[in-house]
């Protein structure tokens, strides 16, 4: 009989937290094999220009260098990204061909020319040094307009230009919205170069002998697919290539999915050297490589009619893509996603946009946390924000009245939408601000000279991405997979595919895990990030854990419990089936008669250690493994986050008063592992809206690489966060939970910019570009009062 | 991130010692305090000492005390004893304002404020705000001289003090301020802790009837160092402190203070943050005079 599962919606401690807090957590960097050597990269000072010549020779005499090799030594292992590497996108695609280390030309500052190993850090420090490279400098191109004019420099001389993907996404009649408009909001929006900066960099620690093959111990959000990747660059057996996740890893926010050059040249050089080969990027190293996203101009036109009716929508998405030189995502698969998420929560019928990529001599975009959204969703929510201004519509009800309204709902640029409630999330937003009575207080706040606003924004999140999904654009499954295992002690092992690093997965499946099964999370271990001891799933990425993951463990304990019924019945002497018995605090209890119970321990000490008392012909061994696919192209999380700041007009500071998120979690498992995802993603998307840009000068060389420069706030800079649950379940989850650890921070940018504009009204400025720093705001109420 | 060998290491226990270790290895050796400077410099290998001289045995060379009307701070004062110690809240509330902007606790726990005063940093925050206490620096020689020098005179530019390489500062004195005398500071930077874009250290002697007697304002953040706005600080002299002459002050310093652009803010901005942020701290150091 099925019951209600007992673990869900309980806050109970995350089980990780114990050894995270007293430092008996297992990262990367704790793993040491004998014979180890360390390796590191010599990277480029220009961000274009010739290699001329390589000196080696010093670094290679220096006592404890054990090799150093350049791309001349690298070419015969051929260009790295393959067809099962590259996004299989639907617009036009052009393909980098690179090496793991770059060959005759340089693109980036920081672009890897030259490995070193060395017995220890400091002897190879050293040897970087040593190595002395001579460049010839090229043109270059920073900015992605000047790299579409026809002069620009080229990245790629073989491509006709420096495109990297383009696509045109019509739907509906987007010229006739527009001829029927009442008000055409027409505004260009620039979102800055930002992203995630995770507190354990990259890193790895490769080895291999000949007869089991390659080990890589890796900081990856995907173990599985790193390793089906490395055996075809490699030219291994696949049963020859091992990739493990440490147990820890401090952070990724999607830095660690795609597949990078560095990795590649570390299982080269074990392969080679037949020695352990370590890499751990610096921070410098770290700045400059990876966590650099967003980066895109939204030229974005809204057709509305005069009672707030979004008719239409174009855009012309111009996205920075950087040097576009790492596997998996290449640099436009965030992008791509941004484009087909831009109508987000809105239910607007005609769209017309076009997406154009372009490669700079910059680094390459990498995945962060929000995915390709970031950007769009400030476009988005801004413009619409200016039309209710416009119209002297409240934001709220012009929101409203565009909002999907239906579910489930398919966009018209055919993304599905499974549940949500925005009229109840708004609801409670506004009732957490008091915003009816907010407009009175903030007119008399402005006759005294004091500048409040509310901003809001809305936005639908992926929980998970299906396979229909993830098929076309990743060559990737999108089904979550677990393999639920008793041990012979009655304790339960589940064993997933992903690679959870904060996401508090050992937690939460071990909750719906024990309420299915009728024990206590104490009593389940949840295992990850081995290829060679977990099933094959995607990874953790785009919020597939609550959603797909979990749902997989849920499915395969229920298909556990007929024979854990059949084996209390054989027990009891009794004939019952799975209907006849509850699962319960330990036991399977009769429902007839609940005197009668066996222990589940009991259950699984047949079915493993003594299965000689098992009912005859039935096979040892109590385990199943679910492959969790829901039946829908789009799982997803709908929510409303609200910002009331005070700003300084004569400094263009603001604090942020009150931070109101009011979200979505279909049945949250935790609540509080569901507030903590929340927390951190605000905190994310402050640091990146606010604070946080990786800049370029006019050379290409970037004067962010260490933290000083590169602004990630801390707990001083944030608010309080406000969190309130507004829960949908989703229909297509066994347990109707969504997954929550992506889209947060794409919500806060809009709701920021909103409510500094909102409170700036009195002076008339208008924000169009991130961050959105003190001093950004204070020129723009310069501006607008030299207009006066 | 991994610094360059070093040949020599001594932990010295007093300063005759750490002198003549200065007179032996004096070029090649940088004197290793609280390291919140010299560690960053030496991971990212733009320092790459021989020697390295380990103060941190060395004995009372961290006392903070009153003495014959001024203050001592030893040169191995950590931030936050600086930002803790009672005299220092009771009389140089601005030295403890700047010693808690610094950084985050574990820089506090570590770096001194010699260090901060050697390396020199423009933007860093016990700068202005020793000199807005007309501070001094004793330093000591390894021939058994002593000299003091003023902090004004001491920072020399961008990372650049007025120190030989065969050379100590013991300690800093600033003369204790009169009676009816108040201090304060503030800073504006892009994140907690983060260098300052503009900083403004102010101190304020009034007489009874609150008309200003004396007035030091410092603005840091500028470049290539910090800036004494002395017309802003003669606007106030002799007269009561109103909003009125506040304004006037702060219009004063940001017309005095050259500033410049860089990464973090640009040059205009830079006026405007100086034109707030005077009339703001002018106005806590006076309430403090008042107290």
């Amino acid at each position: 009989m099925a019951t209600a599962n007992a673990w869900v919606g309980q806050s109970i401690k995350r089980k990780e937290d114990r050894r995270l807090l007293v430092g008996d957590g297992q990262y990367l960097p704790d793993i040491v094999l004998p014979r180890m050597v360390v390796m590191g990269f010599v990277r480029s000072m220009y961000a274009h220009a010739k290699i001329t010549s390589i000196e080696t020779t010093q670094a290679a005499a220096l006592p404890g260098v054990r090799a150093v090799l350049t791309g001349a030594d690298v070419k015969h292992l051929g260009s790295v990204l393959s067809d099962m590497s590259t996004p299989n996108l639907p617009g036009e695609t052009n393909r980098p061909i690179f090496w793991p280390l770059s060959i005759d030309e340089v693109k980036y500052v920081g672009d890897p020319l030259a490995v070193v190993v060395a017995r220890d850090k400091y002897t190879l420090e050293d040897a970087i040094e040593l190595v002395d490279v001579e460049y010839e400098p090229l043109d270059i191109v920073i900015d992605p307009e000047h790299a579409l004019q026809a002069d620009a420099p080229r990245l790629y001389p073989d491509w006709g230009d420096n495109v990297l993907y383009h696509q045109h996404i019509p739907a509906g009649d987007a010229d006739a919205a527009f001829a029927q408009a009442d008000l055409v909001i027409k505004e260009r929006f620039r979102c800055h170069r930002t992203g995630g900066q995770p507190m354990e960099t990259r890193g790895c620690l490769a080895t291999y002998n000949p007869g089991e093959g390659l080990t890589l111990w890796l900081t990856t959000q995907r173990p599985h697919i790193k390793r089906h990747l490395l055996a075809e660059y490699l030219n291994l057996p696949h049963s020859q290539v091992r990739v493990i996740m440490p147990k820890d890893m401090g952070g990724a926010f999607g830095t660690k999915a795609p597949l990078y050059r560095e990795e590649l040249m570390a299982c080269h050089l074990a392969m080679k050297l037949r020695r352990p080969v370590k890499w751990i990027e610096n921070r410098q190293e770290s700045l400059m490589n990876v966590g650099q996203g967003r980066d895109q101009i939204h030229e974005l036109e809204l057709a509305v009619k005069k009672d707030g009716t979004i008719l239409g929508l174009r855009d012309r998405i111009l996205a920075d893509c950087g040097d576009a030189r790492t596997a998996i995502y290449v640099g436009f698969a965030m992008p791509f996603l941004g484009a087909m998420y831009l109508i987000n929560g809105y239910d607007i019928p005609n769209v017309d946009i076009d997406l154009t990529c372009v490669v700079t001599n910059k680094a390459c975009l990498t995945p962060s946390r929000a995915f390709g959204s970031f950007a769009g969703r400030f476009a988005l929510d801004r413009a619409v924000e200016m039309a209710a201004r416009a119209l002297e519509i409240d934001p709220v009800e012009i929101r409203l009245k565009n909002a999907i309204k239906t579910f489930p709902h398919v966009s018209a640029v055919g993304v599905h939408v499974d549940s949500g409630d925005f009229p109840g999330s708004f609801a409670k937003a506004c009732a957490a601000l008091d915003y009816d009575n907010f407009r009175q207080e903030q007119s008399e706040a402005w006759q005294n000279g004091r500048y409040l606003g509310v901003g809001f924004s809305m936005g639908v999140e992926i929980s998970g991405v299906p396979s229909e999904v993830l098929v076309p654009m990743e060559r990737q499954p999108g089904f979550g997979v677990a393999t639920v295992q008793f041990d012979a002690h009655g304790k339960v092992q589940v064993a997933e595919g992903d690679s959870p690093h904060g996401q508090g997965h050992e937690t939460t499946i071990a909750q719906v895990v024990a309420g299915e099964l009728g024990l206590s999370p104490e009593d389940i271990y949840v295992t990850y990030g081995d290829t060679h001891s977990g099933p094959f799933a995607a990874g953790t990425i785009g919020s597939r854990g609550a959603s797909y993951t979990l749902s997989a463990a849920v499915l395969a304990a229920r298909a556990l419990r007929p024979k854990m019924a059949n084996i209390a019945a054989h027990l009891l002497h009794i004939e019952a089936g799975e209907d006849n018995f509850v699962f319960r605090d330990g036991y399977a209890i009769l429902t007839r008669d609940e005197s009668q119970r066996v222990p589940i321990a009991k259950i699984a000490e047949v079915a493993l250690l003594s299965p000689t008392e098992l009912p005859p012909g039935m096979e040892a061994g109590l385990e199943h493994t679910s492959h969790f696919e829901a039946e829908t192209a789009g799982m997803h999380s709908c929510n409303v986050h609200a910002a009331q700041v005070e700003v300084s007009p004569d400094t263009g500071e603001y604090k942020i008063l009150r931070y109101v998120a009011v979200d979505d979690a279909g049945q949250p498992i935790n609540p509080m592992v569901v507030r903590g995802q929340i927390h951190g993603g605000v905190a994310m998307g402050i640091g990146n809206a606010c604070m946080e840009e990786f800049i370029y000068d006019e050379n290409g060389q970037q004067l962010t690489t260490t933290l000083l420069d590169y602004h990630i706030p801390s707990s001083l800079d944030l608010p309080h966060i406000e969190t309130i649950e507004h829960n949908v379940p989703s229909p297509h989850t066994p347990l109707g939970s969504k997954g929550k650890g992506e889209g947060t921070p794409g919500m806060v940018p809009a709701a920021v910019a909103n409510a500094i504009e909102d409170a700036l009204q009195p002076l008339g400025v208008k924000i169009t570009d991130l961050p959105l720093t003190p001093e950004r705001i204070w020129k723009l109420i310069q501006a607008a009062q030299s207009k006066e | 991130m991994y610094p360059k060998a070093i040949e020599n290491y001594f932990a010295p226990t007093d300063v005759a010692e750490v002198l003549t270790l200065l007179n032996q290895y004096g070029e090649q050796a940088k004197l290793l305090a609280g390291g919140q400077s010299l560690m960053p410099l030496m991971k990212l290998r733009l320092a790459e000492p021989q020697t390295i001289i380990d103060l941190n045995q060395v004995a009372a060379l961290d006392d903070i005390r009153e003495e014959d009307g001024r203050l001592h701070i030893g040169a191995l004062a950590r931030h936050s004893e600086v930002a803790t110690h009672p005299i220092i809240l009771q009389s140089y509330a601005l030295l403890a304002d700047a010693a808690r902007n610094i950084g985050d606790p574990q820089i506090r726990n570590r770096g001194t404020i010699a260090g901060s005063l050697v390396h020199a940093d423009p933007s860093a925050d016990y700068p202005p705000a020793v000199m807005a206490l007309d501070g001094q620096l004793v330093v000591a020689k390894a021939d058994g001289s002593t000299r003091t020098v003023l902090v004004d005179d001491f920072l020399a530019g961008p990372l650049m003090s007025d120190i030989g390489e065969d050379e100590l500062v013991t300690r800093i004195e600033i003369p204790a301020p009169v009676a009816q005398s108040g201090g304060a500071y503030a800073k504006h930077s892009q994140v907690a802790g983060d260098f300052a874009i503009i900083s403004v250290a102010a101190q304020i002697t009034r007489d009874p009837s609150g008309v200003c007697q004396q007035a030091s304002i410092v603005v840091g953040g500028v470049m290539p160092k910090p800036c004494r706005a002395e017309q802003a600080a003669s606007l106030l002299q002799g007269k009561a402190i109103d909003a009125t002459l506040l304004t006037q002050a702060g219009e004063a310093a940001a017309e005095e203070v050259e500033t410049e652009d860089d990464v973090r803010a640009s040059a205009d901005y830079r006026r405007q943050l100086i034109r707030v942020t005077v009339p703001e701290v002018v106005r806590q150091a006076s309430a403090r005079a008042e107290e």
